[in-house]
């Protein structure tokens, strides 16, 4: 146990906090692509309708949704921010690495998201029951990667600052 | 001799609110230090100001001669002293060992050793999540996280409230160990046994003005409880001589009991050659009568105190539980 960095510690203790939304998102978002995967190849492609890459966006999404609560949020409910601004270290220090924390994870999240559409894309290219245009739609329309990212990362920045403010995390999210 | 702690003439106000309304107070190194006040007399304000989480609405504080409310002194005060709060809110997901790791990021070498051995005295597995732990042990590991980095001094927000006697017995040792190092323990508490056994100096803090300051043993010498019986419960007793102070007066029936600081013998020499008094009783007044002689009823002692600068007389005509 040797001492690290006030930034180490602070950088590890933000990613252990919004770990479990990671993984929950993650959960979410594979479970959905899964689920239609399976759909897709047990039962006629007729019947399992379009594919929607959609499921993609949702993650980063959800993510950007829920970082304030669990960065900020959850911190001033439980008191714990209370405990850390006892300690030796500027309250500008703490707000520069969750904020970096969240910019960072939401990056991380939408590579995450886009590599797997691209695999998606890779599987399903050709085959019977999705078509190429459906694909495209989303991920080489204008729209996708600029529009989703930027509302990602305003839900994220307005989550944090409304952690922040609004003493109750319901209340934020 | 420098004072750890100096503040003169402290205020503050929150809205409909006075939390302190002129507080002078000083703490020399070494000393534990302990004040007393019933449930909203403004203690929480007061540590809240000496670590810097609050600014005062007036008046001057100082801690080991910095400013807590200048933003930079506040985080040189922080690297200097150990704060635990009355309900200290640690990260429940972390284990015992990980919040040690955490908490030594923010000071020098040699945290995490003294760290390691507060928790093995203690006996509190490393490995053990927070969330896990009893309440005594958090405040345990609050302890230890708040000692680690060898503070000059250590301040503690009403520290066993909520535990259970064993684990604040324990607790209360652990301080005077603190203070037989040499080190400063500030420590708030309505809890008047531990604090008669821990503290050298007192001060009793009643709506936000300091009744009573001194050493401890000193003060329970120089102050007496004087208990008159009466063959009338209407007479009407005088006042003793200027060198006995009444701190409080109580009436029971026949009964009046007096909370006198000095000449204490010399008040129940002169009531027992009143008129109409039946018998005088004096025995030395313990911490909890001087506690509810400061801080029951109309605080008219308080007021008669800043207009003179001597003690006053606290009216109590209610009956005593």
């Amino acid at each position: 146990m040797s001492r690290p960095t006030i930034e180490k510690a602070l950088v590890w203790k933000e990613l252990r906090q919004i770990a479990p939304l990671f993984w929950a998102v993650l959960g979410l978002g594979g479970g959905l692509n899964l689920l239609m995967i399976t759909l897709f190849f047990f039962t006629s492609p007729a019947d399992s309708g379009p594919i929607s890459p959609y499921s993609f966006i949702v993650m980063p999404i959800i993510f950007a949704t829920g970082i304030g609560v669990l960065l900020v949020g959850m911190e001033k409910e439980n008191r714990t921010l209370q405990w850390l601004q006892g300690m030796p270290v500027s309250s500008a220090q703490i707000a520069k690495t969750k904020f970096m924390v969240a910019v960072v994870s939401l990056i991380g999240t939408w590579a995450l998201s886009l590599l797997m559409l691209w695999m998606f894309r890779i599987v399903f290219q050709g085959q019977p029951g999705i078509t190429k245009p459906e694909l495209d739609s989303l991920s080489e329309s204008y729209f996708y990667p600029i529009l989703f990212p930027t509302v990602s990362f305003f839900l994220g920045f307005a989550g944090l600052a409304l952690a922040w403010r609004v003493s109750s995390p319901i209340y934020a999210l | 001799m420098n004072d750890v702690i100096k503040i003169e003439g402290l205020e503050m106000r929150f809205r409909g609110c006075e939390a302190l309304r002129g507080v002078d107070l000083s703490v020399q190194p070494g000393t534990v230090y302990a004040l007393l006040g019933e449930n909203g007399a403004g203690k929480t304000t007061m540590i809240r100001i000496l670590t810097g989480f609050q600014k005062p609405t007036a008046g001057s504080c100082r801690v080991l001669n910095m400013d807590p409310s200048k933003k930079e002194d506040s985080l040189k005060i922080r690297q200097r002293i150990g704060y635990v709060s009355d309900a200290p809110a640690l990260y429940d997901w972390m284990t015992v060992g990980e919040i040690g790791w955490l908490a030594s990021s923010f000071f020098a070498e040699g945290f995490v050793d003294r760290y390691r051995a507060s928790i093995e005295k203690y006996e509190l597995p490393s490995d053990r999540k927070i969330k896990h732990l009893s309440k005594g042990q958090r405040s345990k590991v609050a302890l230890s996280l708040a000692l680690a980095h060898d503070p000059e001094l250590l301040i503690l927000d009403e520290p066993t409230s909520g535990l259970d006697p064993l684990v604040r017995r324990e607790f209360l040792e652990s301080m005077i160990t603190v203070a037989a190092t040499g080190r400063t323990v500030f420590l708030s508490s309505h809890q008047i046994a531990e604090v008669e056994r821990v503290a050298d100096q007192i001060a009793i803090l009643h709506k936000g003005r300091l009744q009573l300051v001194g050493n401890l043993s000193e003060l329970k010498e120089s102050i007496s409880m004087v208990t008159v019986s009466l063959n009338d419960p209407l007479v009407s007793l005088p006042d003793p001589s200027a060198n006995s102070k009444i701190l409080a007066e109580i009436s029971e029936g026949r009964q009046k009991q007096f909370v006198v600081q000095g000449g204490g013998d010399e008040a129940a020499e002169f009531w027992k050659n009143c008129t109409g008094v039946a018998s005088v009783r004096i025995q030395p007044a313990t911490l909890e009568e001087l506690f509810v002689a400061c801080t029951r009823g109309d605080s008219k002692y308080a007021h008669r105190k800043s207009e003179s600068g001597n003690a006053g007389r606290l009216s109590m005509e209610a009956q005593r539980s």
